[in-house]
């Protein structure tokens, strides 16, 4: 399929699926992810351009008062369970290239973001500890002490948690100085990430295909 | 400004909020809101109750739109007290039922009922039901993940034991020739004899399990390639009887070839097919006591050529039944002289037999010996084949 072609066709289903989440239309919503996988292979490019834009596309549509919280989070509790779908084709069975943990800030119950950056971990041949949505700074910190890790990435989706986050990361830091700490999500779309990248081995990474990038320099 | 004139305006005020109020309510609130007459029949509903609950609304009783299993609510007696919010549900448009606080207001012509939910229990609700679709997921992930690492360390695994058990095979293959040469030609008193007869045949049951070791290593790691071809079944039967029949005489049990079809072809790989039979007489002479019989047979039926391997034995405990032809299930109980069993014979018949596209069942009653059908396409029925 010429190249011009394929995108416009993307693009198509690409709204399907929005549509299909937005009407709580699950059986659509498998129809379409399964028409773009038989078009586009690449697991990265899924997550990237179809999850995520569309669940950006949610979002930015219940911050305009365009549809209810009730719709936004039935749109991404969908996407979470596609995402479980393709989930066994994107774990590999060779040998690991690191370790890392994944985890969403105390309090911050939007896990999916965190939850593709975990995925995107595992396609790439790391093994990854995710810790879903309100992780307990307790047990995130049994994990990071009781597990030789690579690296940790930490999420947070509203702006209101970037300081938890903030404090979250020189914590980390101050017990694990020479671990890499990788830091998203939405919440740094309003507010900038300059503090947190003034911690020295602190990224913040702005899109999945960043940290493809960051993963296939290890 | 006069006492007079501000009552009015203040009741003017009220009149407009009570009528935006109503209008709200008919028009566009989310609440149920049906006029009643004084017997509780509908006579009026907004365009909530009418989305909502069932068609034909209107004339129709409530009490009807009501779920009462027990015929106890009594809507007079509900009615009566403003006050008090009453959980009712009622039957929905859906067909599923739906529950609502209800409140019964007193009009001149009967009474309006408001039915509206409780948004705290939807929003807790709701949540709830998020957190378990969120940690559903997470499961499913971690579970991914584990069955990964489990088909990992079971393919390492598989492939260790085939390792060890190829590199353990020659060894010990020089072993029990030098041991058996020895045993027959040595001048040996009856003592040593007897030690060396012991270290022959414990030799060869480690000779057995390693063969069994690598058959299932290569089964395992999908690498069994079968050469399939028309067998002649007669000729099969008859050269499995030959290697049995010494271990069979020794236990002093008896063969008998009960019914070979004449003409029978079968399609199979010769080898393993006739593996699997002798695995299968073998483990029948092993459960055997002295006196008894075992049975062969090979028949057709339809288009597959069925084997039948019956004995006499104690039989199968029913709960040894079901996991009989996995491996290391413990199908080795019941032997008469003590044999070592390793466990997996039956598993590797399984799997020759399903290579075939055949299979394999136990097709005898519990406790009353054992009878092993198994199955296999006739080569008549293939048409590369005949």
């Amino acid at each position: 399929m010429p190249v011009a072609s394929q995108a416009s066709e993307l693009e198509s289903i690409y709204e399907e699926y929005l549509q299909a989440i937005l009407q709580g239309d699950r059986y659509s919503g498998e129809q379409a992810v399964d028409r773009w996988l038989a078009m586009e292979g690449n697991l990265g490019q899924l997550y990237e351009r179809l999850f995520r834009r569309a669940l950006y596309q949610v979002g930015w549509l219940w911050e305009n008062g365009e549809i209810a919280v009730a719709t936004e989070h039935l749109a991404t509790a969908i996407t979470e369970t596609m995402m479980a779908r393709v989930y066994p084709r994107l774990l590999t069975h060779g040998p690991r290239r690191g370790a890392a943990l994944v985890a969403c800030t105390t309090d911050e119950y939007h896990q999916v973001g965190a939850k593709m950056v975990a995925d995107l971990f595992e396609l790439h041949s790391w093994h990854c500890h995710f810790l879903g949505a309100g992780t307990r700074i307790s047990d995130y910190f049994k994990v990071l002490r009781e597990r030789p890790l690579d690296a940790v990435a930490l999420s947070a989706a509203l702006d209101f948690h970037l300081d938890s986050l903030y404090a979250t990361v020189l914590a980390t830091r101050d017990e694990f100085p020479d671990l890499p700490i990788l830091v998203g999500g939405q919440a740094f779309r309003l507010r900038g990430s300059e503090r947190f990248e003034a911690i020295p081995g602190v990224i913040h990474l702005k899109s999945l295909p960043q940290l493809e990038v960051w993963l296939d320099a290890r | 400004m006069p006492d007079s004139r501000r009552d009015s305006l203040r009741d003017s005020v009220r009149d407009i909020h009570l009528d935006a109020s109503l209008r709200y309510l008919r028009e566009s609130a989310h609440v149920l809101m049906l006029s009643l007459d004084k017997n509780f029949n509908i006579t009026d509903a907004n365009p909530a109750a009418k989305s909502l609950l069932p068609k034909n609304l209107l004339g129709r009783p409530m009490k009807e739109i009501v779920v009462d299993f027990t015929g106890s609510i009594d809507l007079e007696h509900l009615a009566a007290n403003v006050d008090i919010a009453h959980a009712l549900s009622v039957s929905t448009a859906s067909g599923n039922p739906e529950t609502y606080d209800f409140r019964f207001y007193p009009v001149e012509q009967g009474w309006l009922a408001f039915g509206g939910l409780d948004l705290n229990a939807e929003s807790k609700l709701r949540n709830e039901v998020l957190q378990l679709n969120r940690e559903l997921g997470n499961t499913t992930r971690a579970l991914h993940v584990a069955n990964r690492d489990l088909r990992t360390v079971n393919d390492l695994k598989d492939l260790f034991l085939g390792m060890a058990a190829h590199d353990l095979r020659n060894p010990l293959g020089v072993l029990l020739a030098y041991n058996q040469m020895v045993f027959e030609e040595a001048e040996l008193n009856e003592e040593h004899q007897r030690y060396l007869g012991t270290c022959l045949r414990v030799a060869e049951q480690m000779r057995d399990l390693i063969n069994n070791f690598l058959d299932l290593a290569v089964i395992q790691s999908g690498h069994l390639r079968l050469s399939r071809h028309a067998t002649p079944a007669r000729a099969m039967v008859d050269e499995v009887m030959e290697m049995c029949r010494l271990k069979a005489k020794r236990k002093d049990v008896c063969l008998i070839v009960e019914e070979v079809s004449d003409n029978l072809a079968l399609y199979a790989d010769e080898s393993k097919w006739k593996q699997v039979l002798l695995n299968l007489v073998l483990n029948a002479i092993e459960h055997s006591k002295s006196g008894q019989s075992v049975w062969i047979s090979a028949r057709q039926s339809g288009e597959e050529a069925v084997f039948s391997v019956r004995d006499e034995g104690a039989g199968i405990a029913p709960d040894e039944q079901k996991n009989l032809f996995n491996a290391f299930s413990g199908g080795g109980n019941g032997k008469t002289a003590g044999e070592r069993s390793t466990g997996l014979g039956l598993t590797i018949a399984r799997r020759i037999v399903e290579a075939h596209q055949g299979r394999i069942w136990l097709g005898s009653e519990p406790n009353a010996g054992a009878t092993f059908l198994f199955s296999t396409p006739l080569a008549d029925s293939v048409p590369s084949c005949s």
